[in-house]
């Protein structure tokens, strides 16, 4: 009863005329940022806090949240038109939106994407409204060993994403986490395979390579064979553009993985929006009736990440306002925000500033609805980019990717390292070498070995203690459980294949 | 013997090869440092896994258990030119700029690539660039690489 009251606090806030409007600007720059790959929501959010010092810090903390959830709705565009990852959770979304989008159905792929961004966007603020400070002291309980722990399941996942081969799987995610560790080691300043290059030294950054592997790579491969008019269908009629009843149906079970594994994952700092997305594609597929349709377009493959990417936000917000710690890039940027503007982020803003806290959380209902609103009739649009020939698409992907890398560091070299990661990809490709192990590993090696390194040091070099702690053992008792899987499944088929010959 | 996929035997042997230099470059990093361990631990154990995984695929391989496909790699050479073009470009970005530096990679792919004709290769460069400096420099100003005149 007092979340309602407080909530009916938060909308008499929200609802104003001047709030409505930043909320609106947030939410559209940040679909804006979200598109365009290499634009991230921290970089945008660096450049406009200068900007709202003239705004009241309510409206500008909605405006800025705006822009960092907003964002998420716009990841999925270019991954599922193009096959060009903005961010690294949108990576996942890649898997199955691009092979919809192949198949004509970019558009049911684009709206179940902004459906589930909804769906999943309203559970994670129901979250961050309704169960905030005890999740949040259950969070700060996770130390270097669960977090270690937790970087494992991330990385068990690619059972699920290994395709044909899990041996090649498994070489990927190695050569993701070695990737991971190139440059100066934060624990000792000492620098590891680096070449001697000076640009090595700050390590290589995920859309070199998420954008090298999946766009340059795919359009190599496409450019095989001349290009006919159109590589791709795109059905006419917006009946055929937007999700059937059957998708929605297919994907119910998505919003709810989504929508509680991303909010989890975005409670813990650091763990991030990557991580859950992998996980509920993960969970998705494991439970799933048909996993071998997953890599090949199914809906479901879409859904699940994207709704745990946009539930995540919910969840970062928990622990940046009742604990002051930021778990990400972005609710860094949002904690100097409000620590520029006075507040004290920690367990009293919300009784010290209720009118901040609750404003904020409607805020967030009301931009999510301005999302679908602002989304679902841009579905039509967006797919229509697929009708143009191939002979254009493809120059236009190499641009989008060459500004995608060079926006992010302005460096002449992480574009050189995009052609390197784009023939890497296209040979991957080739020898049947999945790419999204590799992304996996890239993202979550660092955070394993800086977990590691600092449970040892905890423990003084003794490795029992990953397993002594009970929610590190349990972890790591179901990331062997989901390693162990595909064994299971060859050691059952071969007794199928036995029982079969003995008849 | 037949190897079922020489592809994969090669895969595996590469691997493996760059597993000893991943576990050699590791050895020379310190295992344990005064903080703990040291920068050396995991690059050491990833060293030793690509072998054991090399390893693996080497043996499945042998053993025809595991194959991918036969790659045709007579298709191969338009991706390749396709590649040294886009590294071409690269190293244009730094003395044309961005913005002439794809219309030129826009150029060659449409012209070179896609045989079209040279009024269809010059409209598609000219609509992509014009298309991509209105969205990213002029609209979102979005830094580029700038070439001696200035765009």
């Amino acid at each position: 009863m007092e979340a309602l009251s407080d909530l009916l606090l938060g909308l008499s806030v929200a609802l104003t005329p001047a709030n409505l409007f930043w909320c609106f600007v947030g939410v559209f720059l940040g679909t804006i940022v979200g598109v365009l790959p290499g634009l991230g929501s921290p970089a945008t959010i660096a450049m406009l806090l200068p900007l709202t010092f003239r705004l009241d810090p309510t409206t500008a903390m909605i405006m800025l949240s705006g822009i960092y959830y907003g964002s998420k709705y716009g990841g999925s565009t270019t991954s599922i038109l193009l096959n060009v990852p903005g961010e690294s959770a949108s990576v996942v979304t890649c898997l199955d939106g691009y092979q919809m989008a192949r198949q004509g159905r970019a558009g049911p792929a684009l709206g179940i994407a902004a459906i589930s961004s909804f769906i999943a966007g309203t559970v994670g603020v129901l979250g961050l409204m309704l169960i905030a400070p005890p999740v949040a002291r259950f969070a700060v309980r996770f130390g270097p060993p669960e977090y270690f722990a937790l970087m494992c399941l991330g990385l068990a996942m690619v059972v699920f994403l290994a395709g044909k081969s899990m041996i090649k799987g498994l070489i990927a995610t190695l050569f993701g986490i070695w990737l991971a560790g190139v440059g100066t080691d934060i624990f000792t300043a000492e620098s590891r395979f680096t070449f001697g290059m000076m640009e090595l030294l700050d390590g290589i950054d995920f859309i070199v390579v998420s954008i090298g592997v999946f766009a340059v790579a795919e359009v190599l491969v496409n450019l095989e064979s001349q290009a006919g008019a159109e590589l791709f269908k795109v059905p006419k009629g917006l009946r055929n553009l937007l999700p059937s009843l059957q998708d929605l149906k297919d994907s119910r079970f998505a919003f709810v993985n989504g929508s509680v594994v991303g909010f989890f994952i975005g409670v813990l700092p650091g763990a991030g929006s990557t991580i859950a997305s992998f996980l509920s594609y993960g969970v998705e597929k494991a439970f799933s009736r048909h996993p071998e349709k997953f890599g090949t377009g199914a809906v479901e493959g879409v859904a699940a990440p994207e709704a745990a990417n946009n539930s995540e936000t919910g969840g970062a917000l928990v622990p940046l306002l009742t604990l002051g710690i930021p778990g990400s890039a972005t609710t860094a940027m949002l904690l100097a925000a409000l620590i520029l503007w006075g507040f004290r982020p920690g367990p009293l803003l919300i009784q010290e500033n209720p009118v901040l806290f609750w404003g904020l959380v409607a805020s967030m209902y009301v931009g999510n609805i301005m999302l679908l609103i602002l989304n679902l009739p841009l579905v039509p649009l967006f797919a229509q980019i697929l009708r143009l020939p191939y002979f254009v698409l493809a120059p236009a992907i190499l641009g989008i990717s060459i500004v995608g890398v060079y926006s992010v560091s302005q460096s002449l070299f992480d574009v050189w390292m995009l052609g390197v990661f784009g023939l890497l990809g296209y040979l991957m490709r080739k020898l049947d070498f999945p790419a999204a192990p590799l992304v996996l590993g890239l993202v979550l090696g660092d955070r394993l070995e800086q977990s590691l390194r600092q449970a040892l040091m905890m423990s003084q070099g003794h490795l029992s203690i990953l397993v002594m702690r009970p929610m590190s053992a349990g972890l790591l008792l179901l990331t062997v459980v989901i390693l162990l899987m595909p064994v299971a499944g060859k050691i059952r088929s071969w007794r199928l294949k036995a029982a079969e010959e003995g008849i | 013997m037949r190897l079922q996929s020489k592809n994969d035997f090669v895969a595996g042997l590469c691997v493996g090869g760059f597993g000893i230099f991943v576990f050699y470059e590791a050895s020379d990093l310190p295992y344990l440092s005064e903080y703990g361990p040291g920068p050396g631990l995991l690059p050491l154990w990833l060293g030793i896994g690509f072998v054991s995984l090399a390893a693996v695929l080497v043996v499945n391989t042998l053993l025809n258990r595991e194959g991918s496909e036969q790659v045709a790699w007579r298709k191969v050479r338009r991706p390749a030119a396709a590649w040294i073009g886009f590294v071409i470009t690269i190293g244009l970005l730094s003395r044309l700029g961005f913005t002439l530096s794809f219309a030129l990679l826009s150029l060659f792919l449409v012209l070179v690539m896609e045989r079209r004709s040279i009024l269809t290769a010059i409209n598609v460069a000219v609509s992509l660039t014009l298309a991509f400096y209105l969205i990213f420099v002029f609209s979102l100003g979005v830094p580029l690489p700038l070439g001696p005149w200035g765009f």
